[in-house]
């Protein structure tokens, strides 16, 4: 289980400009959530920050809860123990997220040979296993190719079985479909629902690839989580004005966008209120103070919408 | 957040020590008090207040010697520098633009002069050419264009695959409005970079070669007097005043060019 | 969840003989290149002669002997013009010239009388001496420094070591040595002032000598070499750093040390062997004015004595032979590269 508290990131101590703003979410195991945002919501900052792979220069507040342990508070040992043993990172799948001087197989197998201490020869043997676990077809010749011959797809495919090799029971994904083609979005979305042993975080910023893999949707705009709800629930019925506008977009719905405007600036980030206020159709005075995530039944909301209904 | 503009001292730094020697190249005729030609009887004098850095074996003064050389060393540096940029920026305009057939010359050309081995040739070429200034800045940008052809074609070849470009030429636009509108604002800052790196680059080459007895002969440039020091023997005797002015006058302007060219690039 | 058909692999793996194939079409483009390369060298040096202003065969000889001669042995002078063949139409001197090259005959110094190549291998073996540890130690030093200043850019190492050795490229090499020569030389009379032996020496203590004469300008080469190569590994290793499969590594759980050696390193290392690859073709020609400035009698020498004393066929043979070297070092570099880089083969067949 990962429980995230009230996590907040910076990248200098006297800024007021919050990557991530205290976010709080808790990860059962075997639960599946998707963190769906605009680009520079701050997502794939959360993933890092709670790996524990942010620059020197950032500031992570709050707590990050690794079956009760604190990551926040480990060090680099500590981390290193934890890190593709119980809690995997899966990134982005671009042209460089692979060393481009190692064989896949190898590459994949590394995580074993680092936690379990088995042999490289070993390793690439098991990695085969695990990637035909993922249904990624020629496993034996993926795994003796160099990442360059690699398409986006597969190289993502081939990241979440380094994730799993060494009996992760966590996979932290940053944007598995990004800049893929529907075709070879759908066989990442196959690989990580053949997965059902593990627990999934992954960001993204496609709702309908979000749909297709999470049982629960968190929302980010802007650095700060505006909704939490099952699935379905942020589908059908979405609480909060923009998860309200960003569902009306998706194509079934009819693509409705009629609130056109963009996050705020970096200029009044600081200014306080809620992130969204310019862009609502429903802000009222009060917006000018940040809403506290309220409960409504089991889902959460940051919207003063929804204050008495808490 | 804003940022204030953060202030590039070393380009500062720079800048300042590069200004100080064009001044001292352009007014030396009004700043030196002797005529570095005139020999007199007064020889190997330490530094006083008549010769501020003293005299050289043939008792001329140092310190207008100096002075004078500053004029030779930079207008040397900085038209083999100019040279060698406009040569390797209208190659890597033209390799990076067309393509094809002119890429792989162009291209070839430079691998081509890169496999000469600089120094040699250029002290080849000095000595068929005879020493002189003009040889010398024919020999220094014959050898030193390669580098900045190469680096400028390469960031030429990834604008070339930038949208705006690829409009401009679906538009039919033409050729050299692309190139010189378009394309060189953008490597702007490289060239200058790379022209600042050139010039201290040209400056070395030309220490070297004149320190060899292969620059001027009438019109001493620093590395002519350090050749001098040290081939008559001003270094063996210790005659301080006479060896150190040029190694630190060289030193401090190739240093001058260099922040500007490596520090004005990074913070880009 | 509804199954997926498998998929065929995206772009279709070349298999391992396909790509030694590639590798040694590669290997081969790049060994005809260089001969070519050659070729044109020659031929330009060739050019170079007979294209300069003013008559040839005061380039050849030397305009105060050809004034000398013209004045005193007018035939003598007729019989060095028929000995070059300056009399032939161009197109027979050039096949003549690269007979000679062909059959490796430079001609005779006109200092000592003794066929040029005799001289320059001579030399050679002298300037190797101090080259090649320059070569190795600035490689070594320069390598470990790069690494620790890349690995942690901005840090206090880096804000140290950055300045410093842009400054010590910036000083031409000449400077240093002079200095160099004058503290310890003449002021702290630690090494001899010049040359490379003192003479009348064998055995163990001929060794300790030479050694003490190379000290010096050993350590000026040794000292440009590092810190250009701690500038090539400084800015490669920050460059790797930055690169996403960094961060791979660090996620699976590698401590620094193997994320360094085993993902950082690998990558760093292929501009870096590239570049140590490049400066083996300066191993004979880079040393020129260290050389002249402690006397030391290796290649450098002979060529700058070849040039103020109009001794040409030495100037050229040593020009060729710096030429030729750089183009060997090139095409080492390629070579090496193409084995490393799997990457490589697949730019080919594009």
């Amino acid at each position: 289980m990962l429980e995230i508290k009230n996590l907040s990131v910076s990248f200098s101590a006297d800024s007021d400009v919050l990557a991530v703003q205290d976010v709080t979410l808790t990860l059962p195991d075997k639960g599946r959530i998707a963190l769906v945002g605009e680009t520079g919501s701050g997502k794939s900052v959360l993933l890092l920050a709670v790996m524990c792979l942010l620059a020197k220069n950032a500031v992570v507040t709050g707590e990050v809860l690794l079956n009760g342990e604190d990551i926040l508070k480990m060090n680099r040992k500590q981390l290193d123990k934890i890190r593709g043993a119980l809690i995997s990172y899966v990134p982005q799948g671009g042209g460089a997220s692979l060393n481009p001087l190692m064989r896949v197989g190898e590459q994949v197998g590394e995580p074993l040979v680092e936690h379990q201490g088995w042999d490289k020869k070993d390793s690439v043997a098991k990695s085969v296993e695990v990637m035909k676990t993922l249904n990624m077809g020629n496993e034996e010749e993926l795994a003796a190719s160099y990442p360059h011959t690699f398409s986006g797809g597969m190289r993502q495919r081939a990241m979440i079985a380094m994730g799993i090799i060494a009996g992760s029971k966590i996979l932290l994904a940053d944007e598995p479909s990004k800049g893929l083609d529907e075709e070879r979005v759908s066989l990442v979305v196959d690989s990580l629902n053949r997965l059902t042993e593990q627990s999934l975080l992954c960001v993204t910023h496609d709702l309908m690839f979000a749909s297709r893999i999470s049982d629960h949707i968190c929302v980010l705009y802007s650095a700060a989580q505006v909704e939490f709800a099952s699935t379905e629930e942020i589908l059908n019925d979405p609480l909060h004005p923009y998860t309200r506008d960003m569902v009306k977009a998706i194509p079934e719905n009819g693509m409705i966008v009629d609130n056109v405007g963009f996050a705020p600036s970096h200029d009044d980030f600081g200014k306080g209120g809620c992130r969204y206020k310019h862009r609502c159709k429903d802000c009222t005075a009060k917006c000018s103070e940040m809403p506290p995530l309220f409960d409504v039944g089991d889902r959460k909301v940051r919207c003063w919408l929804y204050e008495d209904k808490n | 957040m804003r940022k204030k503009k953060k202030k590039n001292l070393p380009v500062i730094v720079g800048s300042v020590i590069i200004g100080i020697f064009i001044v001292i190249a352009i007014f030396c005729e009004q700043l030196a008090p002797y005529d570095p030609a005139i020999t007199s009887i007064n020889v190997y004098q330490r530094p006083d207040s008549a010769h501020l850095l003293g005299t050289n074996d043939l008792g001329q003064d140092i310190f207008s010697e100096l002075i004078y050389g500053t004029r030779v060393s930079m207008l040397i540096g900085v038209f083999a520098a100019v040279i060698a940029t406009l040569v390797g920026t209208t190659f890597a305009l033209l390799s990076a633009y067309y393509g094809g057939i002119v890429d792989r010359l162009i291209t070839s050309l430079t691998s081509l002069a890169m496999a000469v081995p600089g120094l040699a040739l250029t002290t080849l070429l000095v000595c068929y050419l005879n020493p002189g200034k003009l040889s010398l800045i024919v020999a220094i940008s014959i050898t030193s264009w390669t580098g900045t052809a190469r680096i400028l074609r390469s960031r030429l070849l990834t604008l070339m695959e930038e949208p705006f470009i690829k409009i401009e030429k679906a538009i039919g636009q033409k050729d050299s409005v692309i190139m010189f509108k378009h394309l060189a604002p953008n490597i702007k800052d490289i060239i200058l970079s790379r022209g600042a790196m050139s010039v201290s680059g040209a400056m070395m080459t030309e220490a070297s070669l004149s320190f060899l007895g292969l620059g001027e002969f009438g019109e001493k440039s620093w590395g002519s007097i350090l050749h001098y020091a040290f081939f008559r023997n001003g270094v063996i005797r210790g005659l301080y005043w006479w060896y150190l002015p040029p190694i630190i006058c060289t030193s401090l302007a190739v240093l001058g060019f260099m922040l500007v060219g490596y520090y004005g690039q990074q913070n880009k | 969840m509804p199954g997926v058909a498998r998929q065929p692999f995206g772009i279709p793996p070349m298999d391992k003989k396909n790509a030694k194939i590639q590798t040694a079409r590669h290997i081969l483009k790049k060994v005809l290149t260089s001969i070519l390369t050659i070729y044109v060298i020659i031929t330009i040096s060739f050019l170079m002669v007979h294209f300069m202003p003013g008559d040839v065969i005061k380039h050849l000889i030397g305009t105060e002997d050809y004034y000398f001669l013209l004045e005193n042995n007018p035939e003598e002078l007729e019989r060095v013009i028929t000995k070059y063949g300056l009399n032939d139409p161009l197109h027979i001197q050039y096949l003549k010239y690269l007979k000679s090259i062909a059959t490796m005959d430079f001609g005779v110094s006109y200092n000592n009388n003794q066929p040029v190549i005799y001289n320059v291998l001579k030399c050679c073996k002298w300037t190797l001496l101090i080259s090649v540890p320059t070569l190795i130690l600035g490689g070594v030093f320069g390598a470990v420094l790069g690494i620790i200043a890349g690995w942690h850019p901005g840090g206090k190492f880096d804000m140290i070591m950055t300045p410093i050795s842009l400054f010590m490229n910036t000083v031409p090499s000449n400077c240093i040595g002079i200095l160099m020569l004058v503290v310890f030389s003449y002021k702290l009379r630690i090494f001899p002032i010049s040359g490379m032996t003192s003479g009348m020496l064998t055995g163990a203590e001929y060794v300790k000598d030479l050694l003490l004469h190379m000290t010096l300008p050993l350590i000026i080469m040794v000292m440009f070499r590092t810190f250009s190569d701690f500038m090539t590994m400084k800015s490669s290793v920050s460059q790797v750093r930055r690169e996403d499969y960094t961060t791979t590594a660090a996620a699976k759980g590698l401590p620094d040390r193997k994320v360094l050696f085993k993902h950082v390193m690998r990558n760093a290392m292929l501009p870096y062997i590239t570049s140590m690859c490049m400066q083996m073709g300066g191993l004979l020609s880079g040393s020129m004015i260290v050389e002249t400035i402690f006397g030391w009698k290796g290649m450098g020498q002979l060529y700058y004595q070849a040039v103020t004393n109009r001794d040409f066929p030495t100037a050229q043979l040593c020009f060729l032979i710096s030429a030729v070297c750089v183009v060997l070092a090139t095409l080492l570099s390629d070579i090496v590269i193409a084995l490393i880089d799997p990457r490589i083969k697949e730019k080919v067949n594009a």
